[in-house]
């Protein structure tokens, strides 16, 4: 199948798993709307060095990245450090979660009926504060892995993740970290 | 061998990318049937899942106006040499 240089296309298509990625960044939402604009436009003058290796939407997320990397470099803009407690690298929540033999060493709560947070305005800023606290590249993977879809094999080329099995590390340790705020955060409250 | 718990996250993760093989599958349901923390962690992640899974409309999207504009705006911008 023949790729369509439209970028209004584009833009029905992978418009708001762009937009996602980028807000998740940058935390601004005009500035993340100029990002996808400048994404697109950027796409649409280089279609041609564009070879039909990666899917479209792997293709427009790799120019998006460099874009916000730019952002950040021009404008020396601090990206927000703010770390999840003080577990930002793997090995303190490791070892905040375990003991030595692998068990756990952390009472995990109830979260009795969690649906009943779903309609609740409010844990849903949790929950993106709680997206947002991870570490950079696990954000990324998550949104991009969980929410759009993306396969390993894009995920691993876009982040430059060696392998699946690393890739599955990385996702195992989301996913921990994740639960670890939403329960501080939300479940644990009072 | 029945893995540990700190193993189990990492398989209990695995298993919602991908169909484990059966060995580690039963390895898994041993495990969950005597650990009350495991199982609770399962339902953790399945409910992190859910969140995304079932509720994509509630997470962020382009607004049709926002769309509208970056329509435009590429429009115009094509144009230009």
């Amino acid at each position: 199948m023949q790729a369509t240089s439209d970028p209004a296309k584009w833009l029905d298509e992978y418009g708001d798993a762009l937009y996602r990625y980028a807000l998740l960044q940058l935390r601004s939402e005009p500035l993340a709307e100029d990002m996808v604009q400048e994404t697109l436009l950027a796409a649409w003058q280089s279609f041609a060095q564009f070879n039909g290796q990666s899917s479209v939407k792997t293709w427009l997320i790799g120019i998006l990245k460099h874009k916000i990397i730019d952002h950040f470099r021009k404008y020396r803009h601090e990206r927000d450090s703010e770390s999840l407690d003080n577990f930002d690298d793997d090995d303190a929540l490791l070892a905040h979660s375990f003991d030595a033999d692998g068990h756990w060493k952390i009472p995990l709560i109830n979260w009795g009926t969690p649906d009943k947070a779903l309609t609740d305005e409010q844990f849903w800023q949790v929950f993106y504060r709680c997206l947002a606290r991870l570490p950079q590249d696990m954000a990324d993977l998550f949104i991009l892995r969980t929410v759009d879809g993306l396969s390993s094999e894009e995920c691993c080329k876009l982040l430059a993740i060696a392998t699946t099995n690393q890739l599955c590390v990385a996702l195992s340790r989301t996913r921990l970290k994740l639960r670890q705020c939403l329960e501080a955060q939300w479940f644990d409250r009072g | 061998m029945m893995p540990s718990c700190k193993q189990m996250t990492q398989l209990l993760s695995d298993s919602l990318e991908t169909r484990l093989p059966w060995p580690k599958r039963s390895a898994m349901r041993l495990h969950l049937l005597i650990c009350a923390t495991c199982r609770r962690y399962r339902r953790h992640l399945l409910f992190m899942q859910k969140i995304i899974t079932d509720h994509n409309p509630r997470l962020t999207a382009l607004s049709d106006t926002a769309k509208q504009r970056i329509k435009d705006n590429l429009a115009q911008l094509k144009d230009k040499p």
